[in-house]
């Protein structure tokens, strides 16, 4: 097992720039989880470390070992791909050995080790079928077996659940999830979807347009998003934005005003246009003579899906969405003023999109 | 897909039946040339059976030379040996090019495939003679080799295209699922995509041993020994100066084409059939 | 690297010495004889293997198609014959191109008939120096005579008894045998070959003394064609769409009583078919013997091989004894007077009577220039027994065509302008190169090497073999090629085809008609191969069809059969009297089409012969598309509503296009060169009308004189036309996925 550095890598393409200068250290034994819509070069990330492809500038480290220049083959990692790439003329017991026999193992130690990743797969019995004889589920299983075959440094999956249906990619996250805490190897996990990215993930780097917006342990990134993109990005529904104005100590916004406490900020706050940001979550109809913040907002329609509820209103201009649990939200209708509390919220600068917390602007 | 009304399908059984028949009937006057007496062709839309005879094959086959060597055979083996070398060499140095030009993006590469198609467009009876002046320098004139060269490369063009573009729809995921997995790119290219292209290598296999097999006038040319001579050269030899033996020539005709048809036959499902299955999804 | 490769290159060279060293004592002989001709030399080369067991004798029999093409490349090059036979016509051009030695032993003259010895005579070849071989020593000679070849008449005798003495009696006889389906004399109308006794015989002649004007405009030229309308459209005693074959087969049927032919007939002729043979009538009109042409089998040695041995063969194959051997057994007219003593040959009256034609014959002419005379005075032929023109319109319209042909070559020029501005060009295209090249082209170029490891052998093979013939082809297009010379000419050949200054455009031997035919040609293959390819593809693809594979194994048969074969089969199919498809239509109640007579039926046969042949490809290139088309497009589209024209355009089309594409463009390349069609169904009949650009190019290198340089001009051009083409369709053509990688 080991670890991975990417330092200062860029790759252009002509004058397109997929990623600049980037940075990141993956630590052995670590499930990273890179992030972010699509073209924001996290796929570009993973295949530069599998050597697929060869950075414009950079260096790439495996284990301390600089493998910039390395054949894909080289570098003893391995790759679970989104359309899988299982041969389609090889057996399942095939497609699993060929890695082994690249290698030139000794037949009976393949076999050994094909049986046995096989079975802790549960596709023991499909050794003799082809990759057409297979459901998404068991092809999926199949990649992963050739991966964890070659017991390699490094594992990489290139969105590896995204063609499956809804059902079948919950339990197969639980199974990687479960496989990582078993084989306690380095992973990179490349997907667009942040649920996955939150349950999977030691660590979560958040890429937009070839930068990192952010990277921490999953909640703290979802607590406390350094920016506005990455605040929108994580958590679902996504996070609020209500246009807000310091007014000597305290944030006014449509019909109501809350303390500079409340986002957690005691003084230093710009001035110009700022966000007050509330994730759904974090909204409550308040209850009266509540200390907590309040907005004041009206009802445009609520939700229910029977464990809880979401309440869409307009505060002044402004569409927010808030999560209720489904006694919350009895007697409530739409026209109906409310008032919502929230018991956490941060603030951001609209133009440069940046929280604006302690340190002042960061 | 749901069976359209009986007339319909009747409609679709005649036509093919009629388009059969006429694509049938002039193989029908080359059976009545080769194995009736009557030379000529007016004996095609009658024919008279009377004259049935196996003297044309017969003769055709029991060809010998001055020393005694059956001809026939020898011929036989020249053309398989030819056609077989030029098949192997032309679909080798093929799906590797086509590999190349499938899988990397290099300087030379849009030049290289207009290159291909752009050597199709030069008439061929201007190339015998330049040819031979080559194949000469090169000390292949009258050698099985100097044939193959000349067959293998005058069917790359067409292969290579094929290739390419077959390779083209196998996905690139496979040959970099092998890359990690270890494999070298040579082996990338033969335990991957060779398997993964037998649709495509058996119809290049086909139509490069088509053009070898039926070529005449270069053989003709290249080869200056009876026992070295591939079938259609003898088989061009019942046409001469002052007229022509065309029973001999039909029945030779029909020794000829048989190992093709047969071939044909055998290939045919791959011809057409992709190897849509278990192609990643 | 590059000193492996030079000790290479010795090793080959010595070991190639060697081996010649070798072989030093083989004597290595030529011809193309068939059947019993062939078996006979062979006896003879046999009995000389017994009597001289140290010389070792290869004989190859080489076929007819190929023979010439294969002396010239094969001689200069030292893997050609030291002895071979060829017809004498042959001599002026294998002397200019230095392909044989005159015979080095004075000639027992007296041996050889004095006809079959004078056309081979040193000095006797018209349109050469006469020092080019030494002085013309009386009884010097290019070769020995073995055998001659001339026309006389065939006829059964259960229809005639006695064979006509003079033309007007053999009008006689014939008129009286023909009626409906029978002919009284038939033979091969097309050739001028066969035309000659009369032509000869009506006082005509073909060439000025000194072999270097045509004669063919005259008064008795125009009379042998007043003979040929009148055996043909006004008697109708001669078949007019009668090829070889059919001459034979209508001669042993008894469907036809005299034949005018050569000796190869007698082969031909059936068991049990009474028959004889006699000298040719006299000519009525000018009382004159009809005079045949006469073509002198000549044993010739190759140019520096005359040694002992090679003179020792040849000696021995010409010798009387070995005469009587190919005279009994091959049923030759031989050259050697001693034959025509034997008594089992005079026992043969059909040698006796050749012996007889033989002193009333013309030796085919040896010029340079009767090689251009034979196409027009075909066509001449042609026109005249269709009654399309007058014979003496007929035979100036031929003159004026030979003029043509025979332009003189374009004055020489200097190449150095050339090569100066062809050098230009590259360092100019180079600077370009590598002014403009790519950012990082050098690093570009390592980081593919993989690609280039995988290039190597398709690019060494490309190159060598295609890439330095083709740059040959194009260099040749700037040199003219006349009877031993050979000029540089810069782009004399180009401008003279271009401006096509000896026709008016409409006219069918025009550069820019035949242009015009060759788009027509190809447009209407590739129209009918898409056309027909598509809808059998549509019909085999349903799964509820039975008997899919058989239909498809029998619709695929046409590409299994090589082109020449298909070629030669439709020839014959497509006979404007014996053919089986004016039989079809006569059945069907239809009157019969003259297939050749015009343009547009020749144009058709050549389709549809080539429809023939190419549709499969297409069919097969289909179908594969069609199959790999997801049935769930379908399916979306039927749910969408689309009915089943709809759904053809809205989902076939389009996801066959990527497919169709390439396949088309090769089609329509393969199609416009698709030399073998028209050369062999149609001929370019007539009068060169559906020739297309390949066909008259070929017709310029190999049938008119060797003028290859124009051929090559000719071949660039058509090159230049499908260059612009592709051009056109470029985009198109585009991969269409850029490589990935």
């Amino acid at each position: 097992m080991a670890g991975i550095e990417l330092d200062r890598i860029s790759k252009h393409y002509g004058d397109t720039v997929i990623l600049e200068e980037l940075s990141l250290a993956i630590n052995e034994g670590e499930l990273v989880v890179l992030v972010g819509p699509s073209g924001c070069g996290k796929t570009t990330i993973l295949r530069m470390i599998a050597g697929l492809l060869e950075p414009s500038r950079g260096r790439i480290r495996i284990d301390g070992r600089d493998v910039t220049e390395t054949l894909p083959g080289e570098r003893d990692i391995a790759m679970v791909f989104q359309s899988y790439a299982l041969y389609p003329h090889m057996t399942v017991f095939e497609n699993v050995a060929f890695p082994l026999r690249v290698r030139r193992l000794a037949p009976g130690e393949i076999s050994r080790r094909v049986n046995e990743v096989t079975k802790l797969l549960g596709i023991d019995h499909l050794l003799g079928r082809k990759p057409a004889a297979l459901s998404g589920g068991q092809r999926q299983r199949v990649a992963m077996g050739r991966a964890i075959v070659r017991e390699p440094k490094a594992f990489l999956f290139d969105e590896p659940l995204s063609n499956l249906d809804a059902a079948l990619r919950g339990r197969m996250r639980g199974e990687i999830a479960g496989l990582h805490r078993r084989l306690g190897a380095t992973m990179v996990y490349v997907t667009h979807d942040q649920h996955e990215a939150m349950t999977l993930a030691d660590r979560l780097v958040l890429l937009n347009k070839g930068k990192i917006e952010q990277m921490g342990r999953p909640l703290d990134v979802y607590r406390e998003p350094k920016t506005r993109f990455v605040a929108e990005f994580i958590g679902s529904p996504p996070m609020n934005f209500v246009p807000v104005e310091e007014r000597a100590g305290s944030l006014a916004g449509a019909g109501f005003a809350v303390p500079l406490s409340a986002v957690g900020v005691k003084s230093g706050v710009p001035g110009g246009r700022l966000l007050l940001g509330v994730r759904p979550e974090a909204l409550k109809v308040a209850t009266s003579g509540e200390a907590l913040p309040t907005l004041k907002a009206e009802i445009d329609w609520i939700e229910r899906t029977g464990s809880d509820g979401y309440l869409y209103a307009r505060v002044g201009p402004t569409s927010i969405v808030a999560r209720l649990s489904a006694a919350a939200g009895q007697g409530l209708s739409p026209g109906q003023r409310v008032d919502l509390s929230f018991s956490q919220a941060r603030l951001f600068d609209e133009v440069s999109g940046r929280a604006v917390d302690d340190a002042g602007v960061a | 897909m749901s069976r359209p009304r009986l007339l319909l399908r009747l409609a679709a059984y005649g036509v093919l039946v009629l388009t059969a028949l006429v694509v049938l009937s002039p193989i029908y006057a080359v059976l009545v040339m080769a194995f009736s007496r009557a030379p000529g062709f007016s004996v095609v839309v009658a024919p008279d059976w009377s004259t049935f005879t196996l003297d044309h094959v017969k003769g055709f086959l029991s060809t010998h030379d001055a020393e005694g060597r059956w001809l026939f055979g020898r011929q036989l083996l020249n053309s398989v040996v030819v056609s077989g070398g030029a098949t192997l060499v032309g679909v080798l140095f093929a799906t590797s090019a086509g590999y190349a030009f499938s899988r990397f993006k290099f300087p030379g590469h849009r030049a290289g495939m207009v290159g291909f198609l752009v050597t199709q467009m030069f008439p061929g009876t201007m190339m015998i003679v330049p040819l031979y002046l080559i194949i000469n320098a090169l000390g292949l004139v009258d050698t099985v080799a100097g044939l193959v060269a000349v067959y293998a490369t005058t069917a790359l063009p067409f292969c290579v295209w094929m290739l390419k573009g077959y390779f083209d729809t196998i996905p690139i995921d496979l040959d970099e699922a092998a890359l990690i997995d270890g494999a070298s790119r040579v082996r990338v290219f033969y335990q991957v995509l060779l398997p993964l292209a037998r649709p495509a290598i058996a119809v290049t296999a086909l139509f490069s041993f088509l053009g070898a097999w039926n070529e005449f006038i270069l053989a003709a040319t290249l080869l200056s020994r009876e026992e070295k001579f591939t079938l259609p050269v003898t088989l061009y030899r019942h046409i001469g100066a002052y007229g022509a033996d065309w029973g001999a020539f039909a029945a030779g005709s029909i020794i000829v084409s048989i190992p093709v048809c047969v071939l044909f036959l055998f290939l045919e499902r791959h011809l057409v059939g992709g190897l849509s299955a278990g192609a990643v999804k | 690297m590059r000193r492996g490769l030079v000790i290479g290159g010795l090793a080959v060279a010595t070991l190639s010495c060697l081996s010649r060293l070798g072989q030093a004592a083989e004597v290595v002989l030529w011809h193309s004889y068939r059947a019993g001709e062939m078996e006979a030399l062979d006896r003879t080369v046999d009995r000389f293997r017994h009597e001289h067991p140290d010389t070792k004798v290869r004989v190859l029999a080489v076929p007819y198609g190929a023979y010439q093409q294969k002396l010239i490349s094969a001689i200069p090059a030292g893997h050609g014959p030291d002895l071979f036979i060829a017809a004498h016509d042959q001599l002026g051009d294998m002397i200019r191109r230095e392909l044989i030695e005159p015979v080095p032993a004075a000639l027992a003259s007296a041996q050889f008939l004095d006809e079959t010895l004078r056309p081979l005579a040193v000095g006797a070849v018209q349109g050469i120096a006469a020092g080019a071989a030494g002085p013309a020593t009386p009884g010097r000679s290019w070769g020995w005579p073995m055998a001659f070849k001339t026309l006389v008449l065939f006829y059964r005798t259960d229809l005639v008894a006695t064979p006509p003495a003079t033309t007007d009696g053999m009008i006689e006889i014939a008129h009286a045998l023909t009626r409906p389906g029978r002919f009284g004399l038939a033979y091969n109308l097309a050739e001028f070959y066969f035309h000659a006794p009369w032509y000869f015989g009506s006082g005509a002649e073909l060439l000025s003394a000194d072999g270097l004007s045509a004669r063919i405009e005259s008064e008795a030229a125009a009379a042998s064609g007043a003979f040929l309308r009148r055996l043909v459209l006004e008697e109708r005693v001669v078949p007019t769409d009668a090829n070889g074959a059919l001459v034979t087969e209508m001669f042993n049927r008894g469907q036809v009583a005299m034949v005018v032919n050569g000796p190869w007939f007698i082969s031909e002729i059936d068991r049990g078919v009474p028959w004889k043979i006699a000298t040719l009538p006299r000519m009525s009109a000018s009382d004159r013997p009809a005079r045949p042409l006469l073509t002198v089998e000549g044993l010739f040695v190759a140019k520096g091989r005359a040694t002992p041995e090679t003179v020792g063969l040849a000696e021995a194959l010409v010798s009387d004894s070995a005469a009587r051997i190919r005279a009994l057994e091959g049923g030759q007219p031989v050259a050697n007077r001693a034959a025509y003593d034997d008594p089992e040959v005079a026992a043969r009256s059909v040698l006796g009577t050749f012996r007889a034609q033989l002193e009333q014959t013309v030796p085919m002419p040896t010029a340079p220039l009767v090689a251009l005379l034979w196409e027009p005075l075909n066509e001449a032929l042609r026109q005249i027994s269709r009654g399309a023109l007058a014979p003496k319109v007929a035979f100036a319209a031929a003159a004026s065509r030979v003029r043509v042909l025979n332009q003189p070559l374009p004055e020489s020029e200097s190449a150095a302008p050339f090569v100066l501005g062809l050098l230009l060009l590259l360092c100019g295209a180079l600077a370009v190169a590598v002014w403009r090249r790519p950012p990082r082209f050098v690093a570009r170029l390592l980081a593919a090497r993989a690609a280039y490891a995988f290039l190597l052998p398709t690019a060494i093979g490309m190159t060598l073999l295609v890439a330095v013939p083709f740059l040959m082809g194009l260099g040749l297009g700037f040199f003219a090629f006349g009877p031993g010379e050979v000029r540089f000419v810069g782009f004399a050949n180009f401008v003279s085809i271009i401006t096509a200054a000896e026709y008016p455009v409409t006219h069918p031997l025009s550069f820019y008609f035949t242009l015009v035919v060759t788009v027509l040609w190809t447009v209407a293959n590739v129209l009918l191969h898409v056309g027909i390819g598509f809808a059998l593809a549509l019909l085999l693809s349903p799964a509820w069809l039975k008997g899919r594979g058989l239909f498809r194994v029998l619709l695929i048969l046409p590409w299994t059969i090589p082109n020449y074969i298909t070629a030669l089969v439709f020839k014959g199919l497509f006979n404007a009297q014996f053919g089986a498809v004016n039989a079809v239509l006569v059945a069907l109640g239809l009157s019969p089409v003259g297939w050749f007579d015009g343009f547009w039926p020749a144009f058709a046969a050549n389709v549809v012969t080539n429809v023939w042949l190419g549709f499969p490809f297409m069919m097969v290139t289909l179908l594969g598309a069609l199959q790999a088309i997801p049935q769930d497009l379908y399916d979306a589209a039927r749910v969408d509503g689309a009915g089943a024209w709809q759904r053809f355009v809205g989902v076939t089309l389009p996801q066959v296009g990527p497919a169709l594409l390439p396949a088309v463009i090769l089609g329509t390349i393969w199609t416009f060169n698709m030399f073998n069609i028209v050369f062999l169904v149609s001929e370019g009949q007539p009068e060169g009308s559906t020739d297309i650009l390949v066909t008259e190019a070929y017709r310029w290198a190999f049938v008119r004189n060797g003028r290859y340089g124009y051929a090559a001009a000719y071949s660039t051009i058509i090159f230049v036309i499908l260059v612009l083409y592709s051009l056109v369709t470029r985009r198109l053509v585009a991969p269409r996925s850029e490589a990935r990688v």
